[in-house]
């Protein structure tokens, strides 16, 4: 029982000497800001008390950094008019059953699938051959996609193939939507931002390719463009650099007053002998306002392990701080054992932060050292991304 | 009969055995367990005749020890997962709920969107201060068919936003819900405002999926119509966008994607029916009596 004490103690009082203020540390990828912003709280209600959580992980499962989406696609979309469609509008495809959906823009006549035609070399094909399967509005409203009315879907039948179509809808007048997806298609456009998270004015990088199995189709004529959340588009401008289609666009300094994400949206095209092979890609990203940051410093407490976080807040608002405690096993492998969070209302200035994962929460046999990771300050205003740190902080020792 | 052995075995007490297994019980006799049924996207205000259906949700609560602690959600599901008018409706519900029923043992169902709604409460503890004390009274959340990572029917849904942006054109009607659940969203909110996805913390309470596998949509079969049969035969079709394994909205991997699997339909559905999308929020193949009968652990 004595020995016992003195470990305790000797443990509490090696552990107590991280007691001090200690600077976090940072990694190449962690998202961290220089500047702050002082932007209007958006409309919205929000929590104003102080809310603090903790409860514990299984120390068996394995957490990870997460990676940038890669967007994949078989599809492309265009423009057409009545005129067109009444005359037969070409459709290259690259695989057989490809989809085919006609969406009227206002106004338009409504498309009805029995009155589509499929023609090909100018012949028309009898519609039972045609079409595998036809959709209208009602029935695909109903399956949960909620296309717009007098939107019609149809699928060509695998037996036809791929290669050049006319389809023609006689009775067609207005603006249209054309949507051709081909899910057999081996040929996509690949697009990936080079992170998820970003700060305005920040430099976004997005890699594309066109192409089959990572092969790059020569000759792909590429664009692209920003979308912020309240519609604002930004072009995007590509470049082939050794084979490989890049992006680098600064983010633009939009203070976007409505939530959501920022897109990515891609479009390239490259011609196959007499075919031409379109795709559209998206993607997303966020794009955060720097409206607080962690000061950098943290204090931490070993009795209640606990982390002490000053921020600096340059417009008022909800700010939450998360983060991951890692215990060592009687192994010494350090595993997550405890995740905390607290978030708080402040106004323009300095407040703290802090992380209470309760000694409780530490499964038998895990103890110091300890490292907390995958800290991330959050604006919860405004739905952002502010700062994360994939390993914040190593506190500690094992005796 | 000697003493020693009655009341000791492999070196316990049994009297403390049996004390202990006597106040387990007794907390679990003097838990107050109650069921929230949580619908998917949509505005709802009659999500017990409209979205569930009176069978559903009669036969489920039947199996709590009062079937009378239930609560069948209404909130507005169009909006994102965080908006005050999605999981703030939710929260407030959830609270009432517990509250007025004295609620210690919640378990929560939930269907498709609504798996993210719910999943955004218990990743985000610190957003509402409501949200600390309905985690606290969850014991698991059954999620049927969660659209946690997102459907590709939410993209080809919202694509013409390429056309939106440059022509201002408006196909369709596009819900926040809707433009959350696209796959790259999804991805997106998963990596960064939601747990107990891979490589991300597990959530804090058990979130468990039931998986829909396929779709039946033969006009002879008779299966077909359990969840309404022109709404399957839109499900076919929209499963091109699917991968072989879907519910004909959601692919399997997307439903399993955050928690854990409870069952996959076919293992457990009578027949070895599929549920689709629709389906797994009816009284179909007896997914209600599972459910029923999970109401007493």
């Amino acid at each position: 029982m004595r020995k016992l004490l003195l470990v305790t103690l000797l443990s509490a009082s090696c552990l107590a000497q991280a007691g001090n203020d200690n600077r976090l540390s940072s990694r190449n990828n962690d998202l961290i800001s220089s500047r702050l912003v002082n932007i209007p709280v958006p409309a919205g209600q929000f929590e104003r008390k102080a809310v603090s959580f903790s409860y514990a992980l299984n120390p068996q499962n394995e957490l990870s950094t997460s990676t940038p989406f890669t967007a994949e696609s078989r599809e492309f979309w265009m423009q057409t008019d009545g005129n067109e469609l009444s005359k037969g509008l070409m459709i290259d495809t690259t695989a057989p059953g490809a989809l085919i959906r006609i969406s009227p823009a206002t106004g338009a006549a409504a498309i009805v699938p029995g009155n589509m035609k499929l023609l090909r070399n100018g012949k028309a094909i009898d519609n039972a051959k045609a079409f595998s399967q036809q959709a209208n509005t009602d029935q695909l409203q109903k399956a949960g996609m909620d296309v717009g009315n007098g939107t019609a879907i149809v699928k060509i039948a695998d037996g036809l193939g791929e290669g050049r179509f006319q389809l023609m809808v006689p009775k067609a007048s207005g603006r249209y939507l054309v949507h051709v997806f081909e899910p057999n298609s081996d040929i996509t456009l690949q697009a990936k931002a080079d992170r998820q998270n970003y700060l305005a004015g920040d430099q976004l990088v997005v890699n594309a390719l066109l192409g089959k199995n990572e092969k790059a189709m020569a000759g792909t004529e590429i664009s692209g463009l920003l979308v912020s959340p309240s519609g604002k588009s930004y072009d995007i401008t590509f470049k082939n650099e050794n084979g490989s289609l890049r992006a680098i666009s600064k983010l633009p300094n939009e203070v976007v007053h409505q939530p959501g994400l920022w897109e990515v949206q891609v479009l390239a095209g490259a011609s196959d002998g007499n075919l031409r092979i379109q795709r559209d890609a998206r993607t997303v990203i966020s794009i955060a306002q720097p409206t607080a940051k962690l000061n950098g410093e943290f204090r931490f407490n070993p009795q209640a392990l606990s982390f002490s976080m000053p921020i600096q807040v340059g417009s008022s608002g909800r700010y939450e701080l998360s983060g991951t405690l890692y215990a060592t096993g009687r192994d010494g492998v350090a595993r997550p054992v405890a995740q905390a969070a607290m978030a708080n209302w402040f106004k323009q200035g300095k407040g703290v932060l802090n992380l209470n994962f309760d000694r409780a929460n530490l499964p038998a046999g895990y103890g110091a050292p300890f490292e907390l990771k995958f800290v991330e300050l959050k604006d919860q205003t405004r739905m952002t991304q502010l700062e994360s740190r994939e390993s914040a902080a190593r506190v500690g020792t094992r005796l | 009969m000697n003493r020693a052995l009655c009341c000791i075995w492999g070196g316990v007490d049994v009297r403390y055995l049996l004390l202990a297994a006597l106040l387990a019980l007794s907390g679990v006799c003097s838990a107050n367990t109650g069921v929230a049924f949580v619908h998917g996207t949509g505005n709802q205000t009659d999500a017990y005749n409209n979205y569930w259906q009176p069978t559903m949700v009669n036969n489920v609560r039947a199996g709590l020890p009062n079937p009378a602690n239930y609560v069948v959600i209404n909130c507005n599901f169009e909006q994102y997962m965080w908006d005050s008018r999605a999981s703030g409706c939710l929260a407030g519900q959830l609270s009432n709920f517990i509250s007025s029923k004295g609620i210690t043992r919640l378990i929560v169902i939930t269907h498709s969107n609504g798996g993210n709604v719910m999943r955004w409460i218990m990743s985000n503890p610190t957003y509402d201060s409501r949200y600390p004390n309905i985690i606290s009274k969850i014991v698991r959340v059954n999620a049927l068919a969660p659209s946690s990572a997102g459907t590709p029917l939410a993209d080809a849904t919202i694509s013409g936003n390429v056309f939106e942006t440059s022509l201002g054109w408006l196909l369709g009607y596009k819900s926040d819900a809707v433009r959350q659940q696209q796959v790259s969203w999804m991805a997106q909110y998963n990596a960064n405002n939601l747990y107990g996805t891979s490589g991300r913390p597990a959530l804090p309470k058990l979130f468990r999926s039931v998986v829909g596998t396929d779709v039946d949509s033969a006009i002879w079969d008779s299966d077909s119509y359990c969840g309404g049969y022109f709404e399957n035969v839109g499900l076919e079709t929209t499963q091109n966008w699917l991968n072989s394994c879907s519910d004909g909205f959601l692919n399997c991997s997307s439903q399993s994607a955050a928690g854990s699997v409870w069952f996959t339909d076919k293992t457990r559905m009578a027949g070895a029916e599929p549920l689709s999308h629709n389906q797994s929020r009816r009284a179909c193949f007896g997914l209600d009596s599972i459910l029923r009968t999970d109401m007493s652990n």
